[in-house]
């Protein structure tokens, strides 16, 4: 039975999902998690920035006469008819797997201004000053199961083997640091 | 107790594969130049840098300077959209043409992020010139860089990709 849980505590919105109970199995891989945590991530964001829906699948409130005359709304071309929490698209991009102890997913903001924005859109405050409450942040029981669906663990020796490997690539895939992933992608003039 | 036996060699050589092949996409590197073209024109517009690698402020405007752009003289030559006339606070659009000039270049496996020596509507000097005349300046308009969430979004783009890959060859 799928298990999900919501913690705002400190402006650090975290979703929490026990994967063990959701899926059944004390012995949940590392690869099958991070599968599931990318697919409850993408659920959402293509929930907000497509749909232009709330956690619950409602439309989100319509942005205020004062964003829309903003000098942030037309930087970043943004659209009376497209509510989609998106402006440089960091909040949305940077919601991530923060955590897996190998029974519970955490799904939430490394960057604490990220993690202040969400909470800001999650409660409709920001501070003291209030804002509109635009919830996206959740995941409803039904999407869970539709998503771990995809994602059996199973004990055959093969099966284990795939696994074992996937977790593996899931290390690799880790120790990939900004540093070391940009190393030569990106030239910094220094003339 | 089952036995696993894990070919490391295998799938570090497939890992190394797939990045390699991933680092020289020119459809990968071409959306990550344009990701980091349209962030620091963005964040420039908004008032802001990111140029040192920490996201702040662009200068503040000089009074007489603060005076002369509300003047109708400087609204008819003023072309950009994101002119605002009674900022105190730069973001680098007056007409426009400085910021449109940031562009890039990708060679073998690297991308460039420069400000092209192109002409411009109300002065002889080339943008990329202007540009130099700003940084020599060193008042902060620094603007070709990128802040720590900047390049977090790029590693994901780059991480994600290669999620893709390596799941479509273990499949």
């Amino acid at each position: 039975m799928a298990k999900i849980e919501r913690t705002l505590d400190g402006n650090n919105p975290v979703l929490k999902i026990d994967l063990a109970e959701t899926l059944g199995t004390d012995n949940v891989p590392e690869s099958v998690a991070s599968g599931i945590g990318q697919a409850i991530i993408d659920k959402i964001r293509d929930r907000t920035q497509d749909e232009n829906e709330n956690k619950n699948g409602r439309d989100f409130k319509e942005y205020s006469e004062e964003y829309i005359e903003s000098t942030e709304f037309k930087v970043f071309g943004k659209s009376k008819s497209d509510v989609n929490l998106t402006a440089s698209g960091d909040m949305l991009g940077l919601m991530d797997i923060i955590n897996f102890d190998g029974r519970v997913l955490e799904i939430g903001w490394s960057d604490p201004d990220q993690a202040a924005k969400a909470h800001g859109h999650i409660t409709g405050k920001n501070g003291e000053v209030p804002k509109m409450k635009r919830d996206f942040f959740g995941i409803q029981v039904q999407e869970l199961e539709k998503i771990v669906s995809e994602f059996e663990v199973e004990e055959p020796e093969q099966e284990q083997q795939t696994l074992a490997e996937a977790d593996l690539i899931q290390e690799i895939l880790r120790d990939l640091s900004p540093r070391n992933t940009l190393r030569n992608l990106i030239e910094e003039d220094d003339g | 107790m089952a036995k696993v036996t894990i070919d490391t060699k295998k799938v570090i050589d497939a890992v190394r594969s797939v990045f390699d092949n991933v680092k020289k996409d020119k459809t990968t590197q071409q959306q990550i130049a344009k990701f980091v073209v349209d962030r620091i024109v963005a964040l420039a517009r908004t008032g802001k840098t990111a140029g040192t690698g920490e996201k702040k402020d662009l200068p503040k405007l000089s009074k007489s300077y603060r005076d002369y752009r509300k003047t109708d003289r400087a609204q008819e030559k003023a072309q950009s959209s994101f002119f605002k006339p009674g900022s105190s606070k730069s973001n680098l659009t007056f007409t426009g043409q400085l910021l449109e000039s940031i562009s890039f270049e990708i060679t073998q496996d690297k991308i460039k992020v420069f400000f092209k020596d192109t002409s411009r509507s109300d002065s002889k000097e080339t943008n990329a010139k202007i540009y130099e005349y700003l940084l020599e300046k060193d008042i902060g308009y620094d603007i070709l860089g990128l802040d720590d969430a900047g390049k977090e979004r790029i590693r994901r783009i780059v991480v994600d990709l290669l999620r893709k890959e390596i799941k479509s060859r273990f499949k």
